[in-house]
């Protein structure tokens, strides 16, 4: 079993590599197309910070979006993290920006009158999204992870919890949005699962040992 | 389910041993700040905060390897501070495994610095932090102090937070410097005249002796607490501190 992150050059691609260690992985780090050969991976990690705008710009620009698109469509297991896991969907609102379209979601600004970012620990709770049983092995029912985000898949309507691909939401300051997204092989978290403590750990161990 | 406060340990590390002082004076070392932090997160810690305390005297950022030896143990956010005053050494640290840089001295001296960090790296790695004291002669009554307290800027408290945090500032850190390692209290006046002023997260540090000073500052609006000494000397614990405070109806995040 081959695991690789997908590097665009965002700054925390370190501590993805330092907590898949931690369980026992030794990533692959991918910066680019050419040097991926898709094929050879079992498993994606996409994780992300920064501007939805200008990750996507490098995505693009190092050939990673047809990469990611082939995995994903070859049923491989692909894990978006916080602006990795945005990118999935299918546009931005931040700097109005079209996505890969891998999840059915749009992003858009987290409107609240508490503090933005929001940023810090907040509980999940799960939904009934077929691949939540596989997401959440070991956790608890009100288990924490670290957020830091301005921008969030909303829901359409009120109920985030009824869209297929919500596994779990979260609420802030009043709002609701997909703390996880899972449609089949593709999954994301908009927190980082990487400084999650060992919450965090577990749901990336639930990933890499996805069968 | 809820929004979680924080719960913030603090190392102050001088030539990679951790040391506090009291009003930023007569240091005592605590040893190495990896054990130290893994022992933080293990009991609970929300976050990491590291100070390179003589990176900026002695004009360097701070210290890479420190910095990725405590990344290798602690699985919550480290922020970093000491000696940024650059790009080139944002970048460094944020590669080294720090999550977030804390900008202090160099920002009243160089403010586009927290735009250019924040417009590569995200609002959310740009912390502002801020050394005041009491100043009768300034609009907010408060005064910003730069290099480690010892230096008086000519910066009103007030109109320095409102004018840098829009700037690119993801958070910010209160240290007051009259009550810093006193143990008898958080500026709460200080505290409540940021609160209004700004949006982002508020840190609040200096002068947590006891769990009633925490419950205080988080009921008017702190995000977090920044602990030292009070974990420091062993008097308590994180895990102890998140259970009173628990208790007393914040929400706290228990499931470390």
């Amino acid at each position: 079993m081959q695991v690789a992150i997908v590097d665009y050059g965002a700054g925390n691609l370190g501590s993805v590599v330092r907590a898949l260690a931690a369980i026992g992985t030794t990533p692959h780090v991918v910066t680019d197309a050419a040097g991926a050969k898709a094929g050879h991976f079992d498993k994606l990690v996409f994780p992300g910070v920064g501007a939805a705008g200008q990750a996507m710009e490098q995505v693009r620009a190092r050939g990673l979006d047809d990469l990611l698109r082939e995995h994903a469509s070859r049923g491989r297991p692909l894990l978006g993290i916080c602006v990795g896991m945005q990118i999935l969907g299918e546009h931005s609102e931040e700097g109005d920006t079209a996505c890969l379209g891998l999840l059915p979601f749009r992003i858009s600004k987290l409107r609240v009158s508490a503090p933005i970012p929001h940023m810090g620990w907040n509980s999940l709770s799960w939904s009934a999204n077929p691949e939540s049983a596989k997401l959440r092995r070991g956790l608890g029912d009100d288990a924490n992870v670290y957020y830091v985000h301005s921008y969030c898949a909303q829901p359409r309507d009120t109920a985030a919890a009824t869209e297929a691909h919500v596994a779990a939401i979260t609420e802030y300051g009043g709002a609701s949005f997909a703390g996880v997204v899972a449609l089949g092989n593709v999954w994301g978290t908009q927190f980082h699962a990487e400084k999650s403590g060992k919450t965090g750990l577990q749901i990336l161990r639930n990933f890499v040992e996805l069968s | 389910m809820a929004h979680k406060k924080r719960i913030i340990p603090c190392l102050d590390v001088r030539a990679g041993v951790v040391t506090k002082g009291v009003a930023f004076q007569n240091n005592v070392d605590l040893g190495d700040p990896a054990p130290l932090a893994k022992k933080y997160y293990e009991e609970g810690a929300d976050e990491i905060v590291i100070y390179d305390i003589t990176a900026s005297p002695e004009k360097r950022p701070p210290d890479a390897h420190t910095i990725a030896r405590i990344a290798a143990g602690v699985f919550v956010p480290i922020s970093v501070g000491g000696g940024i005053s650059s790009f080139a050494d944002a970048a460094h640290t944020i590669k080294s495994g720090a999550e977030k840089v804390s900008l202090n001295s160099i920002a009243p001296k160089k403010p586009e610095l927290i735009t250019e960090i924040s417009n590569h790296f995200g609002v959310q790695a740009v912390v502002l932090s801020i050394d005041v004291a009491r100043d009768a002669s300034m609009p907010s009554g408060y005064r910003v102090f730069t290099h480690g307290g010892r230096t008086a800027t000519a910066l009103d408290a007030l109109a320095w937070v409102t004018r840098a945090i829009p700037l690119g500032a993801g958070e910010l850190c209160v240290n007051s410097i009259d009550e810093d390692g006193k143990r008898a209290g958080y500026d709460l006046t200080l505290l409540k005249m940021l609160r209004a002023a700004v949006h982002v997260p508020i840190i609040v540090s200096g002068g947590a002796g006891t769990i009633a000073h925490m419950d205080e500052a988080l009921r008017l609006g702190a995000d977090a607490v920044l602990v030292a000494s009070i974990v420091h000397s062993g008097e308590h614990t994180i895990a102890g501190l998140k259970a009173a405070l628990s208790a007393l109806g914040h929400a706290m995040r228990m499931d470390f």
